[in-house]
């Protein structure tokens, strides 16, 4: 068992990172166009056209 | 497609804004680069992202453009030169967007501040359940009595920043409330929250045996999902406020030496001489320096019959100039102004809950006594019984948290955050949340004629000429007609001088030094006084002109649906007698009102209310515009004029009425998927709080219950389809 004294702050680090990088997305403003993004995975700009 | 080409035409029907001012509000900043953020008016389809995007970047090189379909902005951002402003404002004019500035960013702080608060409970309530499910299995006697504290610690060291960050909208909220003398139901969730963790943490200290760090973070959780999702709805209603900031086109035309130049709203001074055109609206208050024959002042006041004002009176900006152009000497800035100050309160306003959120709110105030009251009951009965008063406690924190009101809480905004989504996808638009509760109680909906059920077509032959002088006049009104003979004409319109439009009568003007009349038989002075539109050309004799009356797709089914379903239908018109008639006969309408002035038709609309009559109004023109806002709930069609659309609670885009079907049956369905959650969480109180009492519920099974009766309120609003 002693091994979760090991895995319980692993846990709780990755958990933190994991916030930092919500907290990161929702500043950059990630979370301010909902609609748009759901709609933009249907654009195919970025495909090249084959010569 | 179809709905891009009609605002296209709509679009150049209507006077195009001046453009040349877009280039005073690009913003440079220190490396050259500059950045301009414009509203879109018009974005429909994932395909308008492609077109307005790459209209742009196809103007240069260096531009970034990168549209917001939320909120309509597109912001670009380029190198060189500051007036490619007005090129790309210009080029998306052209695609049939108009182009709006920004004025005011509503940036939702709050919803960013709630959303940040239910992510970090979200991380952190799964952290703490891992922990739990290892301390709920098992016991000490296999894992250890020093694993079990260890448990205990994490559990707390998660639990508690977590509770002191991601509780903070519901600490203030009940601070205000407290401060106001008042309460509401973030008391008891505040002072749950805190028990449960003081408990929590002594029951560690003390090496006790159960702790319910994660009751606590999992109620803070499913209760900030309710309020997110409150907060949707509400910032959705907000749209309306900066609908009222877009009336005005950002713009001012300024008289500087002889010159007109046109400048961003907000910078312009005080004393400032502005040029108001025909047909546009007054963009600041200020002082009329000339008569002003026809102001449409019903922004302001309601009125929906146009008011003259003689100089020197004063004017406030939104106000429409249905006369000839005149100037005004600016008496307020923009921040000053009336037209900013009623947004302000609208943007207020809009935050006051519908009906049944506010039974929903009453229920919970009451309520809040009544819970601390049997939280408290339950620890005396139980210690007073010879518990141990840690259990006592339990118990009565146990009932505290399994009667705290998220289910009501949640049971209003997740039905109507689904079916304005539902909705729009419809393309029907919804300003407010509690305009479909208003839309489900309506008995009687009164139609206008014409843009609403009937689309005009000009149908007698005239030569070209004729056409010419008489579409060069009315491609300067909005009325339906006119755009009739404007679609009539082909080829290009002459100018046209001294321009004057009477809403309900006609309009008139100069071309080539004649003067033209377009109007009522009254208007133009015609001997015979028959129905329709006549036409006076200089000092010949005044001619009719005949239009036959297109019905919009489907109207006829649809009519037949909405009688079918028990609604009264009326036809409330402006046109003559025999027209109204013949179109009502077609559709099957029986209650016909014809010849309606605006005034009228609010009489119209009075006598209704006067019966009790729960009354829709779907309408489209200026003159209809009153009786949008006063009806019980309202409709516009998106071709409307932008008076209609402010002041209807919902805007469609579809041609014809299916959208008004689809709307009504919607917003039933809705009130009645509310009406059945509030049943359903009211219910599970009266059968949980006994229980609970009883002592026969953990907390962890409280809040777990508790979660669950959220989720069945969510699950029954996604049965909206």
């Amino acid at each position: 068992m002693d091994i979760l004294l090991y895995m319980i702050p692993i846990a709780l680090l990755l958990g933190f990172i994991a916030v930092l990088a919500f907290s990161w997305a929702l500043k950059s403003g990630q979370y301010d166009d909902l609609d748009g993004a759901s709609q933009r995975v249907l654009l195919d700009d970025d495909v090249e056209k084959p010569e | 497609m179809e709905q891009r080409d009609a605002d296209n035409v709509s679009s150049q029907r209507r006077a195009l804004p001046t453009l040349e001012g877009f280039n005073a509000l690009v913003q440079t900043d220190a490396s050259g680069a500059h950045t301009l953020k414009v509203y879109v008016d018009g974005i429909h389809c994932v395909g308008c992202i492609s077109i307005v995007e790459s209209t742009v970047q196809a103007l240069s090189e260096s531009v970034e453009a990168r549209l917001n379909v939320t909120s309509s902005i597109l912001s670009m951002k380029w190198q060189g030169n500051a007036t490619f402003a007005q090129e790309a404002a210009q080029a998306l004019q052209k695609q049939g967007y108009s182009v709006r500035p920004v004025i005011l960013e509503s940036e939702n702080t709050e919803l960013k501040f709630l959303i940040l608060c239910m992510g970090v409970a979200g991380f952190a309530m799964g952290n703490v359940m891992l922990i739990s499910v290892g301390l709920w299995i098992t016991n000490a006697e296999t894992m250890g009595e020093s694993m079990r504290l260890f448990l205990h610690w994490v559990s707390a060291l998660i639990a508690v920043p977590t509770l002191l960050f991601s509780g903070r909208p519901f600490y203030m909220s009940a601070l205000k409330a407290i401060s106001h003398g008042r309460t509401n139901m973030d008391i008891p969730i505040t002072v749950g929250l805190f028990l449960t963790v003081t408990m929590s943490f002594f029951e560690t200290l003390t090496h006790g045996e159960h702790v319910y760090f994660d009751s606590a973070v999992m109620l803070m959780f499913f209760l900030l999902v309710g309020r997110v999702l409150d907060m949707k709805t509400k910032s959705s209603a907000n749209e309306s406020a900066r609908n009222l900031q877009t009336l005005l086109d950002g713009f001012a035309r300024v008289v500087e030496k002889g010159k007109v130049k046109s400048i961003p709203l907000t910078q312009v001074k005080k004393g400032a001489t502005l040029r108001v055109p025909m047909g546009e609206r007054f963009p600041l208050d200020g002082t009329l320096l000339s008569d002003a024959i026809e102001v449409d002042t019903s922004v302001m006041t309601g009125e929906s019959l146009p008011a003259s004002f003689k100089a020197d009176e004063k004017v406030y900006g939104g106000m429409l100039n249905l006369g000839d152009s005149v100037e005004i000497t600016v008496t307020h800035t923009y921040d000053e102004g009336a037209l900013h100050r009623m947004a302000e309160l609208v943007s207020s306003s809009s935050t006051v809950r519908s009906r049944y959120t506010r039974l929903a709110d009453k229920v919970s105030r009451a309520y809040t006594p009544v819970v601390h009251f049997l939280a408290l009951l339950a620890f005396v009965f139980w210690v007073g019984v010879g518990l141990p008063w840690q259990q006592a406690l339990l118990i009565s924190i146990t009932v505290l948290i399994i009667t705290c009101p998220c289910a009501l809480g949640l049971s209003v905004p997740v039905v109507h955050v689904r079916a304005i989504g539902q909705l729009m996808k419809k393309g029907i638009f919804m300003k407010q949340g509690d305009a479909l509760e208003r839309l489900a109680h309506v008995d009687t909906i009164l139609f206008d004629k014409t843009g609403t059920l009937t689309m005009p077509a000009l149908s007698a032959a005239l030569c070209e000429d004729v056409l010419s002088l008489l579409a060069s006049v009315a491609s300067h009104s909005r009325h339906p007609l006119s755009g009739a003979i404007v679609r009539a004409y082909t080829g290009a319109l002459q100018s046209a001088k001294n321009i004057s439009e009477t809403a309900g009568h006609g309009v008139e003007g100069t071309v080539n030094g004649k003067v033209i009349k377009l109007g009522s038989a009254s208007f133009v002075d015609a001997k015979k006084s028959t129905s329709g539109m006549w036409a006076k050309i200089g000092n010949d004799e005044a001619f009719p002109l005949t239009f036959n009356e297109g019905l919009l797709p489907d109207v006829k089914m649809q009519i037949q649906i909405l009688k079918d379903k028990g609604y009264d239908v009326v036809l409330l018109t402006g046109d003559y007698k025999k027209a109204a008639e013949k179109i009502g006969k077609e559709l099957g309408i029986n209650i016909i009102y014809s010849q309606q002035k605006p005034a009228d038709k609010m009489k119209v609309l009075e006598s209704y209310q006067n019966d009790n009559k729960q009354v829709l109004m779907v309408g489209d023109g200026l003159n209809d515009a009153a009786v949008l806002t006063h009806a019980h709930a309202s409709l516009t069609p998106a071709s409307a004029s932008d008076l209609a659309r402010t002041q209807a609670d919902g805007v469609y885009v579809s041609e014809g009425i299916a959208a008004v079907v689809e709307t009504l049956r919607i917003a039933r369905r809705s009130q009645k998927l509310i009406r059945g959650n509030i049943v359903l969480s009211v219910l599970y109180n009266v059968i949980a709080v006994p229980v609970a009492f009883a002592g026969f519920i953990t907390p962890l099974i409280a809040a777990l219950s508790m979660s669950a009766s959220s989720l069945v309120v969510t699950l029954n609003a996604l049965r909206l389809k």
